[in-house]
């Protein structure tokens, strides 16, 4: 019954999104001025690719052709490059989840580990490091942190090229540069996390049975602190993607993050209503599966939700 | 309320802050009058270019005093830019501020006087909104509308709007249980005069640390957006497009990138930090 709810919910949000990106472009005007110039194009052309693209008829048929078309992968055609939208978009997904996928590592690596120490630590000097770490972190733009990288380890010491894709070396500023700055974040998001969890009856009792520290941790601790650092993940995914549109601009790095700067810069509309679908499909994909994992990690919310 | 009661007593509140409040403090206060006293400045005009000066690195690095922080690839005066962007850069800053800080609470307020349908649709915006990154949203509506001025101001006063609509919603709902609000309704006050001139001054003060919280964001926004070129477009510069630009002469006139990066860090981190400080300040009352 939840996961039909839940899955009902994914796709009623889609629908919207697919609507608004609809009313969006068709607000702006009649998408065959966009595209031809109508005085140098024939009336016969400009008929055909009404035809072609349904623009013909009223604005609710139009608008049904529009959703028969995304629901079969056709968004229409790039103005940048003359190709199918979509095929331009799902070509560069793979550098783009590469670099998220391992920006994502370098956040948990270095985030959880430090977050949860400084909890452990609260009030300590390595607390208070942590935190000036993370305020710090916070402050410095994505570009900046890059511009930096890129002086001190392309300009000066001459370690790692500062733009393109092909080598493991390529790879290394861009993920650092992301890495670096949700791990930042995250590390307040995990003390913050333990905190909680610290003040839990359940710890002060294993604390008088006797368990020591360490096992207190990862009985106790753990297992509760994990809950919110689930439900903000959908967050981070969408603050990677926002990341990457200028982590990718800096570094050269061919990913749809650029692929979002430049159809603006173009205003390819084509190209860019694929991305919002796209990055809006991930956000309610994650979405679901947190609500999902929530009730497998948290059965009291299951509980909660029969009633 | 704390804070209130602090900014009164001001001589000693000074005194009470941490180094680095104080020091953050001091940098705002400094780069303020820096923007004010900008035009009686001995400086070239931000905008003089001076062919024969190209690429001067800054004082200390081989520069002369002439133009302490260097010039830049049209010998342009690289302190005078950066003064004039900073002041484009944190006019846009405060006002969006304030437009996201008016629009939000009185969504929020709203929502909380007419609850029903009316609250439904604003939680469920404030959600909707708060899960979507907004920098993609920016970009979506410079896609569609085009790149312009009055688009783009408007765009940074929609950023975090929802914060402020959030906690606005939640504390006047609150207040709508209290004995004041009770015996003013009571009393046949108009819940325009009572939510204004009564509920508002109780709720400032944390809307006011939801400010500083959103300051640097909407800095770190608006120079995002310039540096990709598609926020503030020259002949106007920003500390974003500045830097932007000094992006391709990384390997003559690296201080042409770095000078501005470096202000934008710290104005956002003197801001964040002081934001820091004033909500622990309030949590504690």
């Amino acid at each position: 019954m939840m996961l039909f709810s839940r899955l009902f919910r994914a796709v009623v949000s889609l629908w919207l999104i697919v609507t608004l990106v609809f009313v969006a472009l068709r607000a702006t005007g009649d998408p065959i001025l966009a595209i031809f110039n109508p005085d140098d194009t024939t009336q016969a052309a400009i008929d055909a690719y009404r035809e072609q693209w349904g623009y013909t008829g009223t604005i609710f048929q139009q608008y049904l052709a529009y959703v028969v078309n995304v629901f079969r992968g056709d968004f229409g055609i790039s103005t940048m490059s003359n190709r199918d939208a979509f095929a331009v978009v799902a070509e560069r997904l793979p550098a783009t989840l590469q670099l998220v996928g391992l920006s994502a590592v370098v956040m948990l690596v270095i985030g959880v580990p430090l977050g949860a120490l400084a909890a452990l630590n609260a009030g300590g000097r390595l607390d208070r490091l942590v935190m000036a770490g993370s305020t710090v972190g916070f402050a410095m733009p994505n570009f900046v942190l890059g511009l930096v990288l890129i002086l001190v380890l392309s300009v000066t010491f001459h370690m790692l090229p500062s733009n393109g894709i092909g080598s493991w070396q390529h790879l290394v500023m861009p993920v650092l540069t992301i890495g670096l700055a949700k791990a930042a974040m995250y590390m307040r998001f995990v003390r913050s996390a333990v905190l909680d969890a610290l003040k839990l009856q359940c710890v002060t009792s294993a604390r008088a049975r006797g368990l020591g520290e360490f096992q207190i941790f990862l009985a106790h601790v753990a297992p509760n602190a994990l809950l919110p650092l689930v439900t903000i993940t959908p967050l981070l995914v969408g603050a990677m993607v926002a990341a990457g549109s200028v982590v990718e601009s800096v570094f050269g790095w061919p990913g749809v993050g650029r692929l979002i700067v430049d159809s603006v810069a173009q205003r390819d509309l084509a190209v860019l209503q694929v991305i919002i679908m796209m990055v809006a499909g991930l956000m309610i994909v994650t979405n679901l599966l947190v609500d999902l994992a929530y009730v497998r990690l948290d059965p009291r919310t299951a509980a909660a939700r029969e009633h | 309320m704390s804070f209130a009661v602090a900014v009164r007593k001001q001589g000693k509140f000074v005194f009470d802050m941490p180094f680095v409040v104080q020091i953050s403090l001091f940098f705002l206060i400094a780069c303020l009058s820096l923007i004010i006293i900008l035009p009686f400045l001995p400086l070239p005009n931000e905008g003089a270019v001076d062919l024969l000066a190209r690429l001067q690195p800054p004082i200390g690095l081989g520069g002369g005093w002439g133009h302490v922080l260097g010039t830049d690839d049209l010998g342009r005066d690289i302190l005078a830019r950066l003064i004039s962007s900073l002041r484009t850069s944190l006019a846009l800053a405060l006002g969006a501020t304030i437009i996201s800080a008016i629009i939000g609470t009185t969504i929020g307020i709203l929502a909380a006087h007419f609850g029903g349908w009316v609250d439904q649709v604003v939680v469920a915006a404030v959600d909707a909104q708060a899960s979507v990154p907004f920098i993609i949203i920016s970009l979506t509506l410079t896609a569609l509308f085009g790149n312009n001025l009055v688009l783009f101001i408007f765009i940074l006063g929609l950023f975090g709007w929802e914060r402020f609509a959030r906690l606005s919603r939640a504390m006047t709902m609150a207040s709508r249980g209290r004995g004041y609000v009770l015996a003013m309704n009571t009393l046949g006050f108009p819940w325009r005069r009572i939510y204004i001139r009564h509920v508002l001054p109780n709720i400032a003060s944390t809307l006011l640390v939801t400010a500083t919280i959103n300051f640097p964001e909407v800095i770190l926004l608006e120079t995002s957006l310039s540096f990709l070129g598609l926020g503030i477009q020259p002949p106007m510069s920003s500390l974003g497009n500045m830097l932007g630009f000094g992006r391709s002469y990384l390997l003559t006139g690296w201080w042409i990138a770095v000078v501005p990066g470096l202000a934008i860090f710290l104005c956002t981190l003197s801001v964040s930090i002081i934001g820091d400080w004033a909500r622990s300040a309030i949590g504690r009352s």
